[in-house]
């Protein structure tokens, strides 16, 4: 009989024991003004699992499958392998033997996908990374050494085809299981901090790969499939500029979603480009606005036509009955 | 019987003494009457010694009283309006909720119904990552700009909040 479940049984499944559901905490948070480790713990706070599958084989049909649900993608081979291929297994992209009290990062479909059960063996509790000096490499994917910072280190390099899939499993990871009691090798990748959460090494490599294998369909399906059991997406599929931001060229600026007004934030910069736009998700959209002291009747300010220094806003709304205030700085 | 007498005697002293204790343990020398719009900070020559008073000295406390700044500081989390990009939310119930817009911190303290003595009657304080229980609270100043709440944790643990009031 197969490991596997069919969808059916995996819609059972949900209401089961086999899925482990994770208390949620508070309202989830907008990512929208946030920047750096604003923006970073507010993606691990808005996009924790609500759920996770207790043990990940048995979903792999539906994160992984095929059309008609008889193959898994090996990324490991660059072939579909039967479902009844008794070889493979729930492969870690980052291990989670480098978690010691979280068992949760061992499950998490993001970090979870099929592979043969060789793979485990080959790569331990490697890191992913660049390897210079490979000791075993089927074509696909290798592991070697490489020297980092002086000292030969252990690396598993992924598949070159889907380099860019693991870098955004892993900067999921790192947003979301980026604390807690961790193993001496992970901190390759990890370090130990809220943010920047990876290191610096981590971080080029990954936004390397990031931006040479962008998100394509394969990795946007998963997503939704994740998303159905699990009940949160990874957000570097679905805003990869979101890794800018937090690592990348555009690190220290607000984040905004593509086509969206930027949230008011703290830190304006007094340029034309600059505008600061009278509009938050925790503020209703009627609220009508004094900024320092005198009203205002456009949404929408210019950084220079207030001048740099401190000012201070103030809304209330008509038709829910709040009002408000906050200070806003615009620097040089 | 004296032994019980003397028991049932200890009993409420014993009640009024906790009051007291905790009722100064902000630096309340006399507690704020209702009704008052505003309460002048206390004289440190009244207040309790030391070891009574967990968490707070009469300096301390004179100097929160003295600034009149929005703000919570409490359980490692620092939310001040001076800061920048801090927003203080009043509603309608009475309730203030205080936003990092930068990150993911989020206060809402709903005092409740205020007592003739200024504690709050079934005061709520919910933190970032959830509910946090508080032993009392109560106003210790109130004028145009703000209002100062002092907070008791079960731990003894306390801090003063300080709100807008004219918003």
């Amino acid at each position: 009989m197969s490991r596997f479940l069919s969808p059916v049984l995996t819609a059972v499944l949900l209401l089961t024991p086999g899925i482990l559901s994770i208390q949620a905490s508070g309202a989830k948070p907008q990512l929208g003004g946030k920047s750096e480790a604003g923006l970073c713990r507010a993606i691990g706070a808005a996009y924790r699992p609500t759920q996770l599958v207790a043990d990940p084989v048995t979903v792999f049909p539906l994160t992984d499958g095929n059309a008609t649900r008889t193959a898994l993608r090996d990324r490991f081979n660059n072939r579909w392998a039967s479902i009844d291929d008794e070889t493979l297994a729930a492969v870690n992209i980052l291990p989670a033997s480098w978690w010691e009290r979280n068992n949760d990062i061992a499950i998490d479909l993001y970090n979870t996908i099929p592979g043969p059960q060789e793979v485990n063996s080959v790569k331990k509790n490697y890191p992913p990374g660049i390897v210079n000096a490979p000791e075993w490499d089927n074509g696909v994917w290798q592991t070697g050494t490489t020297t980092v910072s002086g000292i030969d280190a252990a690396f598993y390099a992924p598949p070159e085809k889907f380099k860019g899939d693991f870098a955004r499993a892993v900067m999921y990871a790192a947003t979301l299981y980026n604390t807690g009691w961790l193993a001496s090798i992970a901190f390759t990748i990890l370090d130990g901090t809220d943010y920047p959460a990876l290191t610096p090494y981590a971080s080029r490599i990954l936004l390397d790969w990031h931006r040479s294998d962008p998100v394509d369909d394969i990795e946007t399906e998963r997503n939704n499939a994740v998303e159905a059991l699990q009940g949160n997406r990874n957000p570097f599929v679905d805003f990869p500029d979101l890794a800018e931001f937090l690592w990348g060229n555009r690190k220290g600026e607000p984040y905004a979603a593509e086509g969206e007004k930027m949230p008011l934030h703290s830190t304006y910069r007094l340029s034309a480009d600059d505008k600061i736009h009278l509009v938050s998700p925790e503020i209703p959209d009627d609220a009508v606005w004094t900024v320092n002291g005198s009203p205002v009747s456009t949404a929408t300010l210019p950084a220079t036509a207030l001048g740099t220094g401190s000012h201070h806003l103030r809304f209330r709304s008509p038709s829910t009955g709040t009002s408000g205030c906050l200070m806003i700085k615009i620097v040089p | 019987m004296p032994d019980d007498k003397n028991r049932s005697m200890k009993l409420p002293a014993l009640i009024i003494t906790a009051t007291l204790a905790m009722s100064v343990s902000c630096g309340h020398k006399e507690l704020p009457r209702r009704g008052s719009s505003t309460v002048q900070p206390e004289t440190p020559g009244g207040v309790l010694p030391e070891p009574e008073r967990p968490g707070h000295n009469p300096s301390d406390i004179a100097a929160e009283l003295n600034d009149p700044t929005p703000r919570f500081i409490y359980g490692g989390i620092t939310l001040r309006y001076d800061d920048g990009g801090i927003l203080f939310t009043r509603y309608p119930d009475g309730s203030t909720v205080i936003t990092d817009l930068d990150g993911i911190d989020r206060i809402t303290l709903s005092p409740g119904t205020m007592r003739e003595d200024s504690t709050f009657l079934s005061p709520r304080l919910s933190m970032t990552h959830g509910e946090m229980t508080i032993v009392s609270l109560s106003l210790l100043k109130r004028d145009d700009k703000a209002a100062w709440y002092c907070a008791m944790f079960p731990d003894s643990a306390s801090t003063i909040i300080v709100l807008p009031t004219d918003i």
